[in-house]
C-alpha cells in the first residue's frame, strides 16, 4: 500500500518536491491519526451520553441549560 | 560576483579592467524573476550587493551571509512564499530569517476527510501549549488546541470548501521560545470559528523557526493556499 503524499517547498530556491512519506514520517502520521481518532471517539461518546441522559430525563438541551443556569 | 568597490571617476584613456567592471560598473540593483533565478545567476554574492525580485516586488541587499529585504516605511509585511496545499502535509522550508514576526495566511483550504488542520515547527512534532475558544455552537467552548502536541490551527469536524486560517509567530528568527496566536473560520455546512493563543516551547530551550509543516489529521488536502509574510 502506498503511503500518503507530502509536499516540500524550499522558499529559498522555490523548489517544490512532491513525494510519498518516508518510514519515519509515516510512523508519526499513524500515531497522530490514532490520537485524533481517540479524541473524536471521546467527543462522540460524550455527545451520545448527553443525548441519552436528556432523553431519560425527558427534557431538551435548552431546558437542561435553564436548570443548570 | 565582485564585491562593491564604492565609486570611481574614470578619466579619458583609462583601461577598463575586469576588476573595475565587476567592482564598479556591475554594482547596481540586479533584477530577477525570483529567488531561484538570483541563486542561479549570483553564485557567490558579496556583502553590499543589491537585487530586486519581481516575484515579491522587494529589494534585497546581501549582508555577508544572507539576502535581506530592504525595509520600507510604507510596507510592514513582505510576502515570502506562496504554496498550494496538497497531500497529507506541506512543508515550507528555508524561511527567510530577516524579519521580526511571521504572519501566515491559509485560504480556500479544503479537506477530503473531516478533521483538524495541524501545524508543526521545524522537525519538532509537539511542544505547543495553546488553548482557545471554539464557536461552533451557540455557546462558545474553551478548547485545547495543542497540549504538548502538534497545534491544531483549524479545529473542526467538517470538510467544507472554504476554510480560512491565519496565525502569527513572534520573534521567529530568534533562537528562543515563541508565542503563537491565530484564528480560523469556515462557511461550509455550518458556520464555525475559533480563536487561540499560546506558545511553542521546545524543551531544548527554543529555536529559530526556519520551517513550518501544515498537515491534516485525516485524509488529504483538496485545495488551499498558504502565504507566509515577514513582518518588519
Amino acid at each position: 500500500m502506498s503511503k500518503p503524499m507530502v509536499r516540500i517547498h524550499n522558499t529559498e530556491t522555490d523548489e517544490i518536491i512532491d513525494r510519498e512519506m518516508n518510514d519515519e514520517e509515516y510512523l508519526v502520521y499513524l500515531a497522530e491519526q490514532a490520537v485524533f481518532e481517540k479524541e473524536q471517539s471521546a467527543i462522540e461518546k460524550a455527545n451520545a451520553d448527553k443525548a441519552a441522559l436528556l432523553e431519560r430525563l425527558g427534557i431538551t438541551a435548552d431546558e437542561a441549560k435553564l436548570l443548570l443556569g | 560576483m565582485g564585491a562593491p568597490l564604492g565609486f570611481k571617476t574614470f578619466a579619458t584613456g583609462d583601461v577598463l579592467t575586469a576588476a573595475d567592471t565587476n567592482g564598479y560598473l556591475m554594482q547596481g540593483v540586479w533584477v530577477f524573476a525570483d529567488a531561484a533565478a538570483r541563486t542561479a545567476a549570483v553564485t557567490s554574492p558579496q556583502e553590499g550587493n543589491f537585487s530586486y525580485l519581481k516575484s515579491d516586488d522587494t529589494t534585497y541587499y546581501y549582508n555577508g551571509s544572507a539576502w535581506t529585504a530592504v525595509s520600507s516605511a510604507t510596507s510592514g509585511m513582505t510576502l515570502l512564499s506562496t504554496t498550494t496545499l496538497t497531500g497529507s502535509s506541506v512543508t515550507i522550508s528555508s524561511i527567510n530569517q530577516s524579519y521580526k514576526n511571521l504572519y501566515v495566511s491559509i485560504t480556500g483550504a479544503n479537506f477530503t476527510n473531516a478533521g483538524n488542520c495541524t501545524l508543526k515547527i521545524n522537525s519538532v512534532t509537539d511542544s505547543f501549549w495553546v488553548s482557545g475558544i471554539v464557536a461552533d455552537t451557540s455557546t462558545p467552548t474553551v478548547a485545547v488546541f495543542g497540549g504538548n502536541t502538534a497545534l491544531n490551527i483549524f479545529k473542526d469536524t467538517q470538510t467544507g470548501s472554504s476554510h480560512v486560517m491565519t496565525f502569527t509567530i513572534s520573534n521567529y528568527a530568534d533562537a528562543s521560545y515563541h508565542t503563537i496566536q491565530g484564528a480560523y473560520t469556515t462557511v461550509a455546512a455550518a458556520f464555525r470559528a475559533g480563536y487561540y493563543g499560546g506558545g511553542w516551547s521546545p524543551i531544548a530551550g527554543g529555536a529559530a523557526v526556519s520551517q513550518i509543516v501544515i498537515g491534516t489529521s485525516a485524509g488529504t488536502f483538496n485545495a488551499g493556499t498558504v502565504k507566509i509574510y515577514g513582518v518588519s
